[in-house]
């Protein structure tokens, strides 16, 4: 199994002198190719910070952070925008989608903005609306779409294209347990067919849909296990209707 | 509303004011600009308008009434007749002289007053004194400071001879006046008397006078003498405060557009906390309320630092009045009731911009609020009727002004509903804006992504969007309209204009012409050129002069075949080059025979005569003959009521008829071209050279308006482009989640400037284009009652529709900022 993302002695802190803050002390960590990695820890424990050096959007201050076999230190900021369009996707709590497009228009976003033709990219995002059941929705707006059927979106744009890896912040965080098992149904599946994941979250019952839980604290690993996942944690499992919120 | 939801509410609106930051100081700010412009005006207005009292003063002094003598035989002893016993009076002599001194001449209004009399506060003693004796006098500033001249220097005035300057006096209604004070009791042929000041006995008022004296009842034609009141002097002129009223009020309405779109902002951004205040049980008037407590807090700041504004500036300005208006105004007038009516209609503006937001945000469903959700926009479409519905309002207002306008000179009446009617259709026009927003909705998905998402944008927040749109619309629509008005009297000028000379002719006129033309004509490489020889002379005292008839009719019939004469008046006499610089060539074989020339607008046919008049002194009319039946020839003119004669005869005939050509007087040249500028330039110059004489050329219709317009368009791009920007960096403050979202998807920070100056570009061109159907409709309104046909400058007006979008998105481009950085995002 490849590694999807390595972590070597990366650090990040901000400020200098007696204002110095360490939001991560030199952390390993490696996230392979089909592995969903959960992050778990309390409020300013380091974990956003962790995923925005992963997904390009902030320098580590000490070590190295690579994707998909890149070191981003040798990227500037055009490579790492680059980065984000074709190899790593994101998913946040909350306000994913841009509220003037339609949800098919939100999915194609990476791929106009990595100058893909319309059509063809249109045709990408209706297969990954697909694999997420919100093809009927397509043309809906965020404003129309419930919580559930907007976080569907956003990993169906996070997926779009053949990304590879996905960088899920406590994407659930918004959404009552049946719409939250499916969003973790779906980062499963997309571990399952080679992808990999990174997800931040508070909610044990979703981290234990991962291969590795990493707990964090005052910017340090301080455990890592391997949950063992019980028959309602299968992908087969039906996805609810659509429509809850 | 209980006094504690008030409370509550005040204290939410101060608080979201407080919070708001820029967008808060702008609202300020927009109140505070027009309000200051009102207070201000108003205050120098009242201070420099001189109060009736103070005009009756600068008329008569302290008199009672002002006495002027008109008819025969009307003079001091006539007037003493006519007046109580006890009533005295004062001639007020003023003549024309001029001042001699140290070799400098000026003219000078020469006075007689007794200052410490009636005359009393018609001039001011500046230093030293009044003249005492028939040897002293004082002057005013202006000539002390031409002369040089101080109190006890020599002073000669070519009538009055010699003096000594004794002191300095000003007319305070008139600082420059050239004036010379000289004892009243002066005697002498230049010293003229009347009018008159008159002071009227204890107990006596103007009603008890002789009807003699004040008319009633008699002829006016015959009396003897024109008497003005104290009342009728102090009849107070038209007051201009009005007008700064409208004009500011008209301003504010402009700033509340604007205003409304930094309130809707500021509603989306606290949308949550009004959500919560729903949930915590209040009612849509607290949440109403909230939002208009925010403009109130904002309108109050902003109408109190406009006032202080405006005091501040005209106190700024104070020192200069008295040189800008060649008065000594009183020190700064500031009255109460204008300035709080300078506030009260800023507060009301910002009300009114709160008005429509504050309603928006009382009807969001709690829960939605709660989400975050933005609320459903309101169908366009209601919209859209109300702006119909305004526009057609707007044109029957407009119509009703023509209308009253076509029966009644009472300008103010027609110019209100003009106004009216232009600030309807401005209105209607913008609040149609939405629903063309939302068509344009409908295109979006066919355009590329930064179009697509500020078409999308704009459209979705149209309630927002709309009174921008309107604003930008109304400054654009008063230049369209100004522009089409003086476009269209330009072209109604063009049409009635009155070439005075062909468009290769010049023309020297002048003692000196023939000299210069002459010279003229050799410089230029004339191919004709020659003097005008007129017929008209004086004859032992008599007028004679000459006309051609052409045609066949009775000239003593009223209608009919008088119709089918033709009258050419003044031929002039002349040779072969006369007929060349006239444009006769074609005619010269005919000329040669001895025919007349004409020069006709239309076809003449019939028989041709020339006719004498000879006006005798004292005879009621002119003696008229006809001299001889001539033959003549027809030639078309591009002149028909120029300079140039409509009829020419060679001496040979002018000898034959027994005219006498009298004398030269114009000098005509033609040359083969068109007379460029810089032809016209070396033809002045070497006229100039020549005592009194000059050069006329055509130089076709004036369009003075052209200059002035494409200032007015370059202003007004100025001012819709600031609106615009405003409105683009409202928005801004509503797309900090897409921003986001775009950088975490990789997107390039440049898109975020692109997408701003989409958005500026959708908004400039909505706004333009309804701007020229907004500027049209007043201007249709002043040229229905001339029946005159609308001219649209349209190569401006395209250019401006051009320029305006293409500036904003530009501008937008340029002054946007990329995408922050991450770092901008963390919480």
């Amino acid at each position: 199994m490849a590694d999807a993302i390595r972590l070597e002695a990366t650090t990040r802190s901000f400020g200098s002198g007696h204002t110095l803050v360490v939001a991560l002390h030199p952390t390993d960590l490696t996230v392979g190719d089909g592995e969903l990695v959960a992050v778990m820890g309390p409020s300013g424990s380091g974990k956003t910070t962790l995923l925005a050096l992963v997904g390009g959007l902030d320098r580590p201050t000490g070590g190295r952070v690579v994707v998909s076999g890149q070191d981003l230190a040798t990227l500037d900021a055009r490579g790492l925008a680059v980065l984000r369009r074709r190899t790593v996707g994101y998913v946040f709590q909350e306000l994913n989608l841009l509220s003037g497009l339609t949800a098919r228009e939100n999915v194609t976003l990476p791929l106009e903005l990595d100058g893909a033709q319309l059509a063809g990219a249109r045709k990408a995002a209706d297969e990954a609306l697909a694999s997420v059941e919100m093809t009927e929705l397509a043309d809906r707006f965020p404003d129309d779409l419930s919580g559930g059927e907007q976080q569907r979106v956003a990993i169906a744009r996070a997926m779009v294209g053949g990304r590879r890896i996905l960088l899920a912040d406590e994407p659930t965080g918004a959404l009552d347990s049946m719409n939250g098992e499916t969003v973790m149904r779906l980062l499963r599946r997309h571990c399952d067919n080679g992808g990999a994941a990174l997800l931040v979250t508070h909610d044990a019952a979703h981290a234990a849909w991962a291969d590795r839980v990493v707990f964090l604290r005052d910017g340090r690993i301080v455990d890592e296990s391997r949950p063992a996942p019980g028959p309602e944690f299968s992908v087969d499992r039906p996805v609810p209707a659509l429509g809850a919120a | 509303m209980t006094r504690g939801g008030s409370r509550v509410a005040t204290r939410l609106g101060a608080r979201a004011a407080r919070r708001g930051g820029w967008r808060s100081v702008l609202v300020a700010l927009l109140i505070a600009l027009p309000v200051m412009a009102m207070a201000g005006a108003t205050i120098v207005l009242e201070t420099v308008t001189p109060t009736p009292e103070r005009r009756a003063i600068s008329r008569m002094g302290i008199a009672d009434l002002l006495v002027m003598p008109v008819g025969p035989d009307a003079d001091e002893g006539l007037l003493r007749s006519l007046l109580p016993d006890g009533a005295s009076i004062e001639p007020m002599p003023d003549m024309a002289d001029t001042a001699l001194v140290g070799g400098l001449e000026s003219g000078v209004s020469v006075r007689a007053f007794d200052l410490d009399g009636l005359a009393a506060g018609m001039l001011d003693v500046v230093s030293g004194r009044t003249p005492e004796s028939a040897g002293e006098v004082a002057i005013s500033p202006s000539i002390a400071r031409i002369a040089g001249t101080e109190a006890g220097d020599a002073f000669a005035l070519r009538s009055l001879g010699d003096k000594t300057v004794v002191g300095i006096v000003e007319d305070p209604m008139n600082l420059r006046a050239p004036i010379v004070l000289i004892h009243p009791g002066i005697d002498g042929p230049a010293v003229d008397a009347g009018p008159y000041l008159v002071g009227l006995p204890d107990g006596v008022s103007v009603d008890m006078l002789d009807d003699t004296l004040l008319g009633s009842g008699a002829d006016e034609a015959e009396l003897p003498f024109w008497v003005t009141s104290r009342t009728q002097a102090a009849t107070p002129t038209a007051s201009e405060t009005g007008t700064v009223f409208v004009l500011g009020g008209l301003a504010l309405i402009e700033a509340a557009l604007i205003a409304s779109a930094a309130f809707a902002v500021s509603i989306r951004r606290r949308q949550r906390d009004l959500g919560l205040l729903g949930a915590a049980g209040g009612e849509p008037g607290h949440l109403r309320a909230t939002v208009l407590a925010e403009g109130a807090l904002l309108g109050v700041v902003g109408a109190l630092a406009g006032v202080g504004l405006g005091v501040i500036a005209a106190a700024s300005l104070a020192p200069w009045l008295d040189q800008l208006t060649d008065r000594r105004n009183p020190p700064l007038v500031l009255l109460p009731h204008w300035l709080a009516l300078a506030a009260a209609i800023g507060l009301a503006a910002a009300l009114l911009a709160a008005a429509v937001p504050a309603r928006t945000a009382s009807r969001v469903p709690v829960l939605a609020a709660l989400s975050g959700r933005r609320p459903v926009s309101a169908p366009a479409r209601r919209t859209l009727r109300l702006g119909l519905a305004a526009i057609a309002a707007g044109f029957a207002i407009t119509l009703a002004g023509s209308l009253y306008r076509l029966q009644s000179a009472e300008g103010i009446v027609w110019a209100t509903l003009y106004l009216a009617g232009a600030v309807l259709g401005v209105l209607g026009f913008g609040a149609c804006s939405p629903w063309l927003l939302e068509r344009l909705e409908k295109v979006a998905s066919r355009l590329p992504l930064s179009p697509r998402i500020a078409l999308r944008d704009t459209a979705r927040f149209r309630s927002r969007n709309g009174p921008i749109v309107t604003a930008v619309l109304a400054a654009f629509a008063a230049t369209v309209a100004v522009a089409a008005l003086l476009a269209s009297q330009e072209a109604r000028a063009a049409q009635y204009y009155q070439p005075m000379l062909r468009t290769d002719q010049l023309m020297v006129v002048g003692d000196g012409a023939r000299a210069a033309g002459q010279e003229v004509a050799r410089e230029l490489g004339a191919i004709a050129a020659a003097h005008l020889t007129t017929t008209d002379l004086v004859d032992e005292g008599a007028y004679v002069s000459y006309s051609m008839r052409i045609g066949t009719g009775d000239p003593e019939e009223e209608t009919g075949t008088r119709d089918e004469l033709h009258y050419f008046g003044s031929p002039v006499v002349g040779g072969e080059d006369l007929l060349m610089a006239l444009g006769g060539e074609e005619a010269l074989d005919e000329f040669r025979q001895g025919h007349l020339i004409v020069f006709a607008e239309q076809e003449v046919s019939g028989p041709g005569v020339v006719r004498r008049f000879v006006e005798s002194p004292g005879a009621r009319d002119a003696a008229e003959e006809i001299i001889g039946e001539v033959p003549y020839r027809v030639l078309p003119t591009e002149v028909p009521n120029g300079s140039v004669p409509s009829a020419i005869m060679s001496r040979e005939t002018a000898q034959r008829l027994g005219i006498v050509a009298a004398q030269e007087t114009q000098y005509l040249i033609r040359l083969s071209h068109v007379v460029t500028d810089q032809e016209m330039a070396r033809a002045g110059a070497i006229a100039q050279t020549h005592p009194q004489a000059s050069v006329n050329v055509e130089r076709g219709p004036q369009r003075p308006g052209e200059a002035f317009r494409l200032l007015l368009f370059m202003a007004s791009l100025a001012f819709a482009l600031s609106i615009t920007g405003v409105a683009v960096a409202l928005g801004e403050a509503e797309t900090r989640p897409d921003q986001r979202t775009l950088l975490a998807l990789g997107a390039d920070p440049a898109v975020r400037r692109r997408i701003t100056a989409a958005r500026a570009g959708v908004l400039a061109t909505i706004a333009g284009v309804l701007a020229v159907p907004a500027g049209l409709l007043p201007v249709w309104g002043l040229l229905f009652t001339a029946e005159a046909p609308i001219v649209l400058p349209l190569p401006e007006v395209l250019g401006a529709l051009a320029m305006l979008p293409l500036t904003a998105i530009l501008g937008a481009a340029l002054l946007s900022r990329p995408i922050p950085p991450w770092s901008a995002y963390r919480k």
